[in-house]
């Protein structure tokens, strides 16, 4: 979910939250989340403005995104929309 | 008995087979026998009756 | 009638030869003085379901209300001779009830009572005297058998004792014993001579060995009966509730599909789950496509221009030297104006240096695609979605289906349906061990004759010995003759009843092309059309009119006559066979008794065969738990 979740944050173009929130999601290990660096990446190719630490950011970016997820689910949508939406979503 | 019928035409198909092939059984014999085993037909207890056949068989021997 | 059913206090009904009929509602008594006649015959008589009732449940209710705690039945029989036979069964609270049979004036005890009473109806063969219009079932497994091998052998049993067979089979069996009797005194006789001494012995231990073995098979044959009257029981019920049988079938069917349904469900649900948590690549990939399409417009624009710059120092360098800068030809005018030419377009499209190299970035995003876990979750979940769908639908439907089976007793099915199973197998099993055991008995006869034979031919034929052996030949033909006689006489009886039972058929159908009916060895009767064609099914109405046919063939070929009645028997006809099984009926049996409701028979109905009917009584409503018998008024 949380990599989802960066990864929607990417795709939508999501602003970060801010550093304070206090945090849901737990930061786990590089290792597992992030074998093959695709994350880091992205995240540096896409939003780095060399400003902070790559999986930084991306805590910051996962809890934008679960928020947008949440509110789509809130809205009484379902999850296979969401997925759908995001295959057919295009930055203009 | 309104049986009658029926009970004729069993002794026929019995003197039928006699004479065609048991005819050194006597006519008469076979007739009371049968005679004897229509009256004991619901009988559960068969021993009376056969203690009367058997009976009947020596006294016919010893004519 | 005492106190019995829905009759209250003492009522009779007296009758003579001839044609009675009986009019009464539903639930005024019809069918209870039929089962009044079976309750004196055999104690007991059970509801439309098979089951015994209860005789708790059969004192008059306005009779228990005024504290009485006992009903009874009695019957006056005469035969042929004139001879009167009086019955009268009680029940009793307390238990005190009992049969009380008295025959020309003299009382009997009590196993000559219910002999005496099994005698004039035997439970098996009551069916074809009383006759129950509305429980066609009992009929069915008698029509409908063609197996003989499934026939019911207590309905086969039950005809031949109507036709009168068991005297003939008795007389085998009597005579059988006379023959073994004699042979037995001669072994005796041959033993004192002391040279057959060894053979009678051995006869003598055969004989011993045989008995057991008699007692044996008796024992296996009372179980063979006992499972089949289980298998008659279920069948009973199975029949009644074959439309929720079918229910119940189409219940199972559908819990098989849930469940099917269900468990595909749970393997969509599993293969979602594993995609979703792959989909954050899938994501991924789609995040980064925009920025790995620049940077593949940049690396491609990068090479364009690194290839311009390379055809631009070529050209610059051959017009140095105006000369080709690879075949060292000499350059005309025209060739160095093209060169020029096309050198101004290249400097005009030289691209820019970004200053970062594209390749590099494109190489790491390249390493993000696209697994299609996202199409693929999204697919399972439409799948889920379907069976979450498809699953409503199947628990409406077997919410209809239960809403339908009402009360039906569907544990009582089921159970039925198993009972019915495992009984059939249990007699299965059972005739086998029976035959085997008949088979190992006839083995054990004939070295015992073999034996006797042989103590018969070494022993001296003095006088008594040979007065002996002409008595135990005697004997031996006999039941060799009764042996013969019988297979031929059931053979001809049985086509008779055939002859007669179609007669009376074609009487009553009123379809042209029902040629006859034909018996098969189990008694089982077939309607035959033309060119020998056997009709698959018959409607309810065929069906009773077969059954009525039957009847009417076996009572003109019993030994004996009884009085036959009738309980609705019009229900399943339509007009016309009412009118032609009506004009029947009189003739059926010397005393023929008719109960019907008006909805069955009409007064047209009856005015055609007036003549012939003896009197008309009508059960009459007295007040719910309460009827009379009375003599029939037209507007009664």
């Amino acid at each position: 979910m949380y990599r989802l979740a960066i990864a929607v944050a990417l795709i939508v173009g999501l602003e970060p939250a801010p550093v304070e929130v206090p945090g849901r999601i737990n930061y786990l290990g590089v290792a597992s989340l992030d074998p093959e660096g695709s994350i880091r990446t992205a995240i540096m190719q896409l939003r780095d403005e060399g400003r902070e630490r790559p999986y930084a950011l991306g805590e910051r970016l996962a809890e934008a995104g679960i928020d947008e997820l949440h509110q789509h689910l809130d809205s009484g949508r379902s999850m296979r929309e969401f997925l759908s939406q995001l295959t057919e979503f295009r930055r203009t | 008995m309104r049986g009658s019928s029926a009970s004729e035409k069993m002794l026929e198909a019995l003197m039928a087979v006699r004479a065609d092939k048991f005819p050194s059984v006597p006519e008469d014999l076979l007739v009371r026998v049968f005679e004897l085993e229509q009256e004991a037909q619901y009988e559960t207890e068969r021993g009376p009756t056969q203690a009367m056949l058997r009976d009947l068989i020596v006294d016919w021997g010893d004519d | 009638m005492e106190d019995f059913g829905i009759f209250y206090g003492s009522q009779a009904l007296d009758l003579d030869a001839g044609l009675y009929v009986v009019h009464g509602e539903n639930g005024r008594g019809k069918t209870t003085i039929i089962n009044a006649i079976k309750w004196v015959f055999f104690g007991r008589f059970e509801d439309r379901q098979g089951r015994t009732v209860d005789p708790k449940g059969i004192l008059n209710r306005d009779a228990k209300r005024e504290g009485s705690t006992k009903f009874s039945v009695g019957l006056t029989l005469t035969d042929d001779d004139g001879v009167k036979t009086i019955a009268r069964r009680t029940w009793e609270a307390s238990g005190d009830g009992g049969l009380y049979v008295e025959r020309d004036g003299k009382p009997l005890n009590q196993a000559e009572a219910e002999i005496t009473l099994q005698n004039y109806l035997e439970k098996n063969v009551a069916r074809f005297f009383l006759f129950d219009g509305e429980q066609l079932r009992e009929y069915e497994e008698l029509l409908f058998e063609e197996d003989e091998a499934t026939q019911s052998e207590a309905v086969r049993r039950s005809i031949e004792q109507i036709l009168g067979l068991p005297v003939l089979e008795q007389a085998i069996t009597d005579f059988r014993a006379v023959d073994k009797d004699f042979e037995g005194k001669i072994t005796k006789l041959a033993r004192r001579t002391g040279k057959t001494e060894k053979l009678s012995r051995m006869v003598e231990q055969l004989e011993t060995e045989v008995a057991e073995a008699r007692k044996d098979l008796k024992g296996l044959e009372g179980l063979r009966d006992a499972e089949q009257e289980k298998v008659d029981q279920a069948a009973t019920v199975l029949q009644e509730n074959e439309a929720a049988q079918e229910l119940v079938n189409q219940m199972e069917a559908l819990q098989v599909q849930l469940e099917t349904l269900t468990s595909q469900r749970e393997e969509r649900v599993a293969d979602r789950k594993r995609e979703l948590a792959d989909t954050w690549e899938d994501a991924l990939a789609i995040a980064v496509a925009p920025r790995r399409e620049a940077l593949e417009a940049e690396v491609e624009a990068h090479e364009v221009a690194a290839r311009a710059a390379y055809d631009a120092e070529q050209i610059e360098r051959s017009l140095a030297k105006i000369a080709c800068d690879l075949c060292g030809q000499d350059l005309g005018d025209e060739v160095v104006a093209r060169l020029r030419a096309r050198l101004d377009q290249i400097e005009l499209g030289e691209a820019e240096d970004g200053g970062h190299d594209p390749r590099q970035e494109l190489a790491a995003l390249l390493r993000i695609t696209r697994s299609g876990a996202i199409s693929r979750a999204i697919a399972f979940d439409e799948r889920i979605s379907e069976a979450n769908t498809k699953r409503v639908g199947l628990e409406q439907d077997m919410e209809k289906i239960r809403d339908e089976i009402g009360r039906a007793p569907t544990d009582d099915i089921r159970v039925a349906g198993d009972q019915h199973a495992k009984s059939l197998e249990q007699i299965g099993a059972i005739k086998k061990q029976i035959e085997d055991a008949e088979a190992a008995i006839n083995e054990k006869e004939r070295k015992r004759r073999d034996l006797v034979q042989e103590i018969s031919s070494n022993s001296d034929d003095d006088g008594e010995m040979k007065a002996l052996k002409e008595r135990d030949k005697l004997a031996a033909d006999l039941a060799d003759l009764f042996a013969e006689a019988r297979a031929g006489f059931r053979d001809n009886l049985r086509g008779q009843v055939e002859r007669d039972a179609s007669d009376i058929f074609l009487r009553l159908t009123t379809d042209p092309n029902h040629l006859g009916l034909r018996i098969n060895t189990g008694y089982g009767l077939e309607t035959i059309g033309p060119n020998d064609e056997v009709f698959p099914t018959r409607s309810a109405g065929q069906e009773q009119i077969v059954a009525l046919s039957l009847i009417g063939a076996l009572n003109r070929n019993a030994t004996r006559q009884a009085p036959v009645m009738m309980d609705t028997p019009f229900g399943r006809l339509d007009k016309r066979h009412r009118a032609k099984v009506l004009a029947f009926l009189g003739e059926m049996a010397d005393q023929v008794f008719l109960l019907v409701h008006s909805a069955e028979v009409d007064e047209a109905d009856l005015k055609a065969i007036a003549p012939h009917i003896k009197e008309e009584l009508s059960l009459k409503r007295i007040d719910s738990f309460r009827t009379e018998i009375r003599r029939f008024e037209a507007n009664g």
